[in-house]
């Protein structure tokens, strides 16, 4: 039972533990969602790494091929309890020219190993004419399921955030599923994210009632020049198959034996033609930095009473509609008043229509009297007036007094210049005011020192204490084991018990035969005859005779004689002499302990 | 037998002298912050550590000076260097937060079973993995001496035990060797490919962690904390662990 339970904990033990060792080998599989395109078309890449989340992916030059990565998904799975982990990251990919290309294998890093794809081949077709043919939704039957309705008024600019409302049209009459949100083909032009959910209504066209879903989003132009787009969108149809296993012949039960028939749906919009303008090169302000939209510019300083070389924080917000991609912080630039450091993105907030995006940026007075915070100026243009326009923050009102501590302000502490990486410099006792002031104070011991920063299952000590503490374990698991058994052996407990009875009692038989006394001797030697062999043959000591010794086969020659003579000692009186009792005792000695 | 005794009094003196110099200079360094010269305490600190190693209040009180001065991505830095050296000091973890709150850096929500694994740092799970590990073969080496009804029972116990240990310090070892170990000093533009010119893909913030992946040139491609990823130039990032 004990051997039982040691051997179900060692089971459970390397159970518990050898999951953690298992590890799959890393694949790369890369598909492309279809093998020919126009030139005005994309094509959809995805790269499936499995065993990793994420992967460093080595993709491939290839002359008039352009890769854009539309970002990576992750997915962990759970197959019969061992997990695995993989990333889809999805190309979208544009072609310069007609022809056929080869995508050679894409590589991906997986913990400091390479595996790669299969190479993939796309056929690139210059047929204006089919691509827009079949992007036309001009199928009446379909319009009549489905239809997406897309407008753009006007030209835009590169660069112009457009907001546009997607809406797709859903014939109430038909039982249609989305399988995908709305998706944009064509080049030259991005569409943002969907951030919102979709809003649905209803509305008649024509005789007909249509559900309508609007995705509202934004589209922009990554580079000028006529952009044929459209819209599509994945569904499905449900309509209802007629099944002729009705037995009743009743239209009443077609419904328990007609079933569903799914067909996929796709729904497009017509071709669109989406003008790109580049930016007028007339009138761009000296610190435009590519931001379209309208915006407006408010700043702020803390503290307002400062001394002289005491940093001011100035906080910059701009607010209003556009591309905040592109909107960077305005710049105070520095003056013979001013120190300046490097202006940082502090947030980005969505509020209702408006989006607000804060900077921060440090400044320091070099003189006194200085009495305001001059106005910052932010340059953009303006798509509605098609013009670059400039705001201007308001003043901030402040004091600098004449430091009583700051001899030479001119000399700072840090020069804030990424291109030197930072360094600091002491070059004078220039003080900073806290930036903060609820952090916990500085400790004032240093501490224990160490020589690495190393965790301590990576540290070799604890290695090899571990790797000793199995050895150990396993050693005197074995040894306990081989132990166990060797004891726990039937026939060699009884020889141990026959041994201690023999042990016991030949010192004892060796003192009566010096002693001769015959009558003790001859007992004594009857009792270890008859104790001996009743261990071996399971029978009460009483009933081991010189008969049960011959019919059980034990020649024992002198212990049948000792049995043999203590009943005639009993009955007649004759008793052994000192040298048969000695040969006795000696041949007892050779027989019972072969 | 003179020179055994002047080799034994320079050994004497240099463990007197020793910690004498290294709280000096931290007293200096804590007296420069507490003037509010930052730049001075940062380098008398630093030159503490060249000196005389790591410490987490070295690194916690560099992270503080950082921090007051503005200089986000370094002040982050030493925040997570004091972390790796005691992740459990409670003011290591205090002004971490409200720094990281105070700077709009990335505070992720951790899952359950991270806040259960970060019952204990990943030193303390290991500790105690070796702890059951101990006592489960000292068990099994005295077995005989020990030899009672209850001595298998208490095996099976202490064999739970230290497999339950050993899977969390296990997992506690994966997110702690997994866990971002670069951080991004400055502002950063994250670009498509490893060139000058290259096209930005968005911002990262400096301060943000980042781990590293294939390198070309001065330019190496990561992973922000938040799922960003684009190259950017080597210099632009520390590693957590000094080299």
């Amino acid at each position: 039972m004990t051997h039982f339970r040691i051997f179900l904990t060692l089971i459970v033990w390397i159970l518990a533990t050898t999951p953690c060792f298992a590890k799959d080998e890393p694949t790369i599989i890369a598909q492309l969602n279809t093998n020919s395109i126009s030139v005005e078309k994309a094509a959809l890449l995805t790269v499936t790494v499995t065993g990793s989340r994420s992967p460093d992916l080595i993709m491939p030059q290839v002359p008039g091929l352009t890769f854009h990565s539309r970002g990576t998904s992750t997915m962990i799975n759970m197959v019969n309890g061992s997990f695995s982990k993989s990333s889809a990251t999805k190309y979208v990919v544009q072609a310069d020219q007609e022809g056929t290309y080869v995508i050679p294998p894409i590589a991906a890093e997986v913990k400091g190993k390479i595996y790669k794809s299969e190479p993939l081949s796309l056929i690139v077709t210059d047929n204006k004419a089919k691509s827009t043919g079949k992007a036309v939704s001009s199928d009446s039957k379909r319009n009549e399921i489905a239809f997406i309705e897309l407008e753009i008024k006007g030209d835009h600019y590169v660069g112009e955030q457009v907001p546009v409302t997607i809406r797709g049209f859903f014939n109430e009459r038909y039982k249609i599923s989305l399988e995908s949100v709305p998706a944009l083909t064509g080049d030259g032009v991005i569409m943002a994210p969907f951030s919102q959910q979709p809003t649905q209504g209803r509305v008649r066209v024509g005789n007909r009632i249509y559900d309508v879903v609007d995705w509202k989003t934004t589209l922009s132009a990554i580079k000028e020049g006529e952009h044929k787009i459209q819209i599509s969108l994945n569904a499905a149809v449900y309509t209802r198959e007629q099944n002729n296993s009705n037995p009743f012949n009743d239209p009443f039960f077609d419904s328990f034996f007609n079933s569903n028939k799914k067909t996929p749906l796709e729904v497009s919009s017509n071709e669109i033609v989406f003008n790109a303008l580049p930016l007028p090169k007339d009138g761009q302000p000296e610190n435009y930095t590519g931001a379209i939209g309208d915006f407006s510019i408010h700043l702020e300083a803390d503290p307002i009473i400062v001394d002289i070389g005491e940093p001011i924080t100035i906080t910059t917000t701009v607010t209003g509609k556009g591309s905040f991609d592109s909107v960077h912080a305005p710049v105070f630039v520095e003056n013979k008043d001013w120190k300046t450091y490097k202006p940082s993105n502090l947030d980005v907030e969505q509020q209702d229509r408006n989006t607000k995006k804060i900077f921060q940026q440090v400044i320091i007075p070099r003189v006194d009297g200085i009495e305001e915070v001059p106005p910052i100026t932010f340059s953009y243009f303006n798509p509605e007036t098609k013009a670059y326009e400039t705001s201007k923050s308001m003043p901030v009102a402040i004091h600098v007094k004449k430091s009583k501590t700051v001899e030479n302000p001119t000399k700072t502490i840090v020069e804030n210049k990424p291109e030197q990486n930072n360094q600091l410099k002491t070059e004078s006792k220039v003080t900073k005011k806290k930036l903060y002031t609820n952090l916990v104070p500085q400790h004032l011991e240093t501490g224990v020192f160490h020589s690495k920063i190393e965790p301590v299952f990576e540290r070799t000590w604890f290695i090899v204490l571990v790797v000793i503490c199995f050895l150990l374990i396993l050693f005197f698991s074995t040894y306990h084991i081989y132990n166990h058994f060797k004891d726990t052996n039937p026939e060699k407990e009884l020889k141990r018990k026959q041994k201690r009875l023999l042990d016991q009692n030949f010192p004892e038989l060796d003192k009566l035969c010096e002693n001769k006394q015959t009558d003790d001797f001859t007992n004594l030697a009857k009792d270890t005859v008859q104790q001996f062999y009743s261990i071996e043959l399971n029978l009460p000591p009483q009933a081991i005779t010189a008969t049960t010794l011959e019919f059980n086969k034990l020649n024992n020659t002198v212990a049948k004689t000792i049995l043999e003579s203590a009943d005639k000692i009993a009955f007649s009186g004759e008793r052994p002499g000192p040298k048969q009792m000695e040969d006795w005792l000696k041949r007892l000695k050779e027989e019972l302990t072969k | 037998m003179i020179f055994f005794r002047v080799f034994l009094i320079l050994i004497f003196t240099t463990f007197l002298v020793a910690p004498t110099y290294a709280n000096s200079l931290f007293d200096q360094a804590n007296e420069a912050f507490s003037k509010d010269n930052y730049a001075e305490a940062i380098t008398l600190y630093e030159q503490l550590a060249t000196e005389k190693g790591h410490s987490a209040s070295l690194y916690f009180n560099i992270a503080n000076s950082y921090a007051q001065l503005g200089e986000n991505g370094k002040a982050v830095l030493n925040y997570e260097r004091a972390l790796r050296l005691a992740p459990n000091n409670a003011d290591i973890i205090k002004n971490f937060s409200y720094f990281k709150k105070e700077t709009g850096l990335f505070i992720e929500e951790q899952p359950t079973l991270d806040k259960l694994l970060n019952l204990l740092t990943p030193n303390q799970w290991s500790l105690l993995t070796l702890f059951f590990l101990v006592a489960t073969s000292t068990t099994v080496i005295l077995w005989k001496k020990l030899s009672s009804g209850s001595t298998p029972r208490a095996i099976a116990t202490l064999s739970i035990f230290f497999t339950l240990t050993t899977v969390s310090s296990l997992a506690s070892a994966q997110t702690y060797l997994s866990t971002a170990s670069y951080v991004v000093i400055n502002d950063q533009k994250l670009m498509v490919s490893p060139f000058k010119n290259a096209e930005s893909k968005g911002l990262i913030k400096g301060g943000r962690t980042a781990s590293v992946g294939k390198e070309y040139k001065t330019y190496i491609h990561i992973e922000g904390e938040t799922g960003q990823q684009g190259w950017v130039e080597k210099k632009s990032l520390e590693p957590v662990i000094p080299e």
